[in-house]
């Protein structure tokens, strides 16, 4: 725009005034309600038409996704049989929300798999056949049927499904996983099936596709992995040898290429008391780096951090007293990370060990879901955002 | 070609502001007329002069700020923390300031101010009920009572306190 239009423009009376004050124009309102959290936005289409009309779009929807992505300061609480129903709950401002995925799909008993920018991968226990994705705030659900290339083989395999999300393709998709615990005859196999825009549940449903695998770590106690970089990671150990030979490496699954990455050695290893220890091994995502907290002794947990992928150098972060029994780890920021959650079962509070830039701190919430609580091992899972999948 | 080193802002209530061209191109909209030679003489601005003072003030503390980015002055930093602790109270318990200032910031093209007070805003909404919300922006309900209750519907299920 020229200089004169310029003029032109900024001598242009405003008509952004009403005879009760100013108002705010739409791309204001827009910049605005980025910022809003989701559960709010649900209530906020009822402000006005224009509202619904900004909140309702799809390009609102990504960039809102894209905002909070990087702010995941809400968890997910489940709550335990038969109190299914789920509470959000944000770290920041202490408020929990009340979130019901049983009236979403009229079953009673929801249980969730994984979850990811708000997303969330569930299925029903009167189903082993199905899957879902859903997207509670837009009410999105997408059926996936649950007859993966694993069919001929059910227990003792055991399988997970997880959902990750394709920076090449910007697609979600949802990776299932299968293997049999201490059988090395059994290699881990996987599949992958990709979400698009149809998401109505008469559509067809995805097709999984099997991808092929010479993989010799078997997996353990269970199935955590977190997502770095594009990367799915888990800990995993060789069972081809024997118990007093075993080391944990971190494995990693590249989501775009579909490939696994070379073997990680852990820094510290498990030691004597192999079986016990490894339950207390736990991995998160540190601002983009893979973080292992590993018992060192009975009193301390060493705070690893994986500095290079291709020279696999670690760094020792901190040190922190290991008190306490472990629960899930969880959920990080760059202001503001968790660290670990601790278990809840005595206090009826939920622990939290944070880092606040850079230093180490605990925070507890007392008290509040005593009830989702009540066995002991609550389920965290992010969702800290409105998103469209396609 | 340009002159000075300042720019003449003339308010909406033709108060002048003279302030530093280093510190007024952070308005994408002054600095595309001082790149196009069109900021000799007074700008005249649709924004009250409180308003414009408030621009201006933010603008040189910004300024000052990114100059002393690599200043290790512990004392200067609280202070610049302090002053933007101040502004952010200022701002979120006058409205008419704020709303204000959205509209200037928007003008102006100045993003960091205009992101700054989208957040204070966003901070204020969370938690208000659509009737609050109406009654803080200006805003006038413009559904019929089936149509609320339409959308009310359809995201019922989804939170419930």
């Amino acid at each position: 725009m020229g200089a004169k239009n310029k003029r032109q423009k900024l001598n242009q009376p405003s008509k952004n005034y009403n005879k009760s004050g100013p108002i705010i124009p739409d791309e204001i309102i827009y910049d605005i309600l980025i910022r809003v959290p989701a559960r709010d936005l649900v209530s906020f289409k009822r402000v006005c038409k224009s509202w619904k009309y900004i909140i309702s779009g799809r390009e609102f929807s990504a960039a809102h996704l894209k905002y909070w992505k990087s702010r995941f300061d809400v968890i997910l609480l489940q709550g335990v049989f038969p109190h299914q129903d789920f509470v959000a709950l944000d770290i920041r401002t202490k408020t929990s929300h009340r979130l019901s995925l049983r009236n979403l799909v009229r079953e009673d008993n929801v249980i969730v798999l994984d979850s990811l920018d708000g997303l969330i991968l569930f299925r029903v226990t009167y189903s082993k056949s199905q899957l879902y994705v859903c997207n509670p705030l837009t009410q999105r659900l997408k059926l996936i049927l649950r007859v993966t290339p694993f069919s001929p083989f059910y227990a003792p395999f055991r399988t997970f499904y997880k959902l990750v999300f394709d920076s090449a393709l910007q697609k979600y998709k949802v990776i299932g996983f299968c293997y049999q615990n201490e059988n090395p005859e059994f290699a881990l196999r996987y599949c992958v099936i990709e979400l698009d825009g149809d998401d109505r549940q008469e559509a067809q449903s995805p097709v999984w596709r099997n991808v092929e695998t010479r993989f010799q770590h078997l997996l353990k106690w269970e199935f955590n992995t977190v997502l770095v970089n594009g990367l799915l990671c888990w800990l995993a150990h060789n069972i081809t040898v024997s118990v007093e030979e075993r080391l944990v490496y971190v494995q990693a699954l590249d989501i775009v290429g579909e490939e696994f990455k070379e073997k990680i050695k852990l820094p510290c290893q498990p030691g004597d008391n192999y079986a016990a220890n490894c339950k207390m091994f736990q991995m998160e995502n540190v601002e983009g780096s893979l973080c292992v907290a590993i018992p060192e002794d009975q009193n301390e947990l060493g705070i690893w951090i994986l500095k290079d992928w291709d020279e696999h150098i670690w760094i020792k972060k901190y040190n922190i007293c290991n008190g306490q029994k472990l629960g899930s780890p969880f959920h990080f920021s760059k202001r503001f990370s968790i660290l670990f959650v601790m278990d809840a079962d005595e206090t009826e509070e939920v622990k939290f060990i944070v880092r606040i830039s850079g230093k180490l701190g605990s925070y507890s919430l007392k008290g509040q879901h005593q009830e989702e609580n009540s066995d002991g091992s609550p389920k965290f899972t992010y969702v800290p955002s409105l998103i469209c999948w396609d | 070609m340009a002159t000075t080193s300042t720019v003449k802002l003339r308010s909406g209530d033709n108060e002048v502001f003279e302030v530093e061209k280093q510190v007024m191109i952070q308005s994408g909209t002054i600095r595309n007329m001082i790149e196009d030679d069109a900021a000799d003489g007074e700008i005249p601005l649709q924004i009250s002069s409180r308003n414009l003072a408030k621009v201006v003030e933010w603008c040189k503390c910004m300024q000052h700020r990114d100059r002393n980015n690599n200043n290790d002055n512990k004392e200067e930093e609280e202070e610049e923390e302090e002053w933007e602790k101040k502004f952010d109270e200022e701002v979120s318990e006058d409205k008419d300031l704020h709303f204000g200032l959205l509209l200037a910031a928007n003008y102006l093209e100045i993003p960091a101010l205009l992101h700054r007070l989208c957040q204070l805003a966003a901070d204020i909404v969370k938690g208000k009920t659509p009737e609050e919300i109406r009654r803080t922006f200006n805003i006038k309900k413009d559904f019929t009572p089936e149509e609320e209750e339409a959308v009310m519907d359809e995201h019922g299920w989804a939170f419930h306190d």
